[in-house]
C-alpha cells in the first residue's frame, strides 16, 4: 500500500491521532448505538423503580443468581472489547494477520459469554423459573436475555469484520467499517458494565 | 491509543470487576452501591472514551454517550437509597 497522509503512522505506532477530532466509524451506526443505549436504559430503570417497590423480594431473588458466572462473564466480555480494540489497533498498522487473530479472540470470548448464560438459563428453567414467577425474575429474564441476542447479533457482526480483515478489506486507509462494528461491540460490553452491578451485585 | 494503553485499560476493567464482585459478597447497602456505581461509572467511561475512540471526538456523540452512562448510572443510585420507593 502507498504511504499517504491517511496511511501514515503516528509516532506511537497508530493511525488514529491523524483523526482531528471526527467520529470514529459511521453516523449512522452510532445513532443506531444511541437507540439501543436509549431501550437499555428504560430497562434499567424500570427494574430500579421495580426494586424499590419491593425491595425484599428483588434482594431474595438476587441471592438465588449466580454471581460468580455473572463476574465470569464481565470478565470475558470486557476481555472481548480488548482484543476487538487490539484488532483496530493492529488494523491501523497494516498488521493484517494479527488483526484477524485478535478478532478470533473477541468472538471466542463472546462465545465463551453465551455458554455461560446458557447454563445460568438451563439452571434456571430446571429449577421451574420463568417470566411469571415473579417480578424479579420477569426483569431478570427479559432483560439479560434482551442483551444475550445483542450478543449474538454483536459475534456476527464480528465474523463479518474478521472475514473484511482476511480479504484486506480494512486497512489504514479505510477503517469506517471496522471501527463501526467494534463500536456497536463495545456498547454490547458496555451496556453489560451497567447491567452485571444492578442485578448480580446492588442490594 | 496506544497498545499499551488498550492493555492497562484492560487490566483496569478486569481488577474493577473483580472488586466489585467482591463487594456484591458482602452485606450491601448504601455505601457499598454507591462504590460499586462508582466502578461501573469509571469502568463505563473508559470503555466510551479509549475502547470506543470517543477521547477527543467532537461533540455531540461523546457527550450524548457519555450522558446516558451518567444519567442511567444516576437513576439507578436514587432509586437504591435506603429510603426510595417506600
Amino acid at each position: 500500500m502507498p504511504i499517504t497522509p491517511e496511511t501514515a503512522l503516528a509516532p506511537d505506532g497508530t493511525h488514529r491521532p491523524a483523526r482531528d477530532g471526527s467520529l470514529p466509524g459511521d453516523l449512522a451506526v452510532w445513532i443506531f448505538i444511541v437507540a439501543e443505549l436509549l431501550v437499555f436504559a428504560v430497562f434499567f430503570i424500570s427494574y430500579a423503580i421495580a426494586r424499590g417497590q419491593d425491595v425484599v423480594l428483588f434482594d431474595a431473588m438476587q441471592r438465588t443468581l449466580d454471581r460468580n458466572a455473572g463476574a465470569a462473564n464481565t470478565l470475558l466480555l470486557v476481555t472481548s472489547s480488548w482484543c476487538v480494540a487490539r484488532a483496530v489497533a493492529a488494523t491501523q498498522q497494516n498488521l493484517t494477520t494479527v488483526a484477524a487473530r485478535w478478532l478470533l479472540g473477541g468472538l471466542a470470548c463472546g462465545a465463551g459469554f453465551l455458554v455461560i448464560k446458557a447454563l445460568e438459563y438451563a439452571a434456571k428453567f430446571s429449577a421451574g423459573v420463568s417470566l411469571s414467577s415473579n417480578n424479579f425474575y420477569m426483569f431478570y429474564l427479559s432483560l439479560t436475555f434482551f442483551h444475550f441476542l445483542h450478543v449474538i447479533l454483536g459475534m456476527v457482526v464480528l465474523a463479518v469484520l474478521w472475514q473484511g480483515i482476511r480479504k484486506r478489506r480494512y486497512h489504514p486507509g479505510n477503517l469506517s467499517g471496522l471501527e463501526s462494528g467494534a463500536a456497536y461491540w463495545h456498547m454490547v460490553d458496555l451496556v453489560w458494565l451497567v447491567l452485571f452491578p444492578l442485578i448480580y451485585v446492588m442490594h | 491509543m496506544t497498545t499499551r494503553q488498550i492493555d492497562r485499560i484492560w487490566l483496569f476493567l478486569v481488577v474493577a470487576t473483580g472488586v466489585a464482585w467482591w463487594l456484591g459478597e458482602g452485606s450491601g447497602g448504601g455505601a457499598v452501591n454507591a462504590l460499586v456505581l462508582a466502578l461501573a461509572l469509571a469502568k463505563g467511561t473508559a470503555v466510551i472514551r479509549d475502547y470506543m475512540g470517543l477521547r477527543g471526538v467532537r461533540p455531540p456523540v461523546p457527550w450524548v454517550v457519555l450522558g446516558w452512562l451518567v444519567l442511567v448510572l444516576a437513576v439507578i443510585g436514587v432509586c437504591f437509597l435506603p429510603a426510595a420507593g417506600r
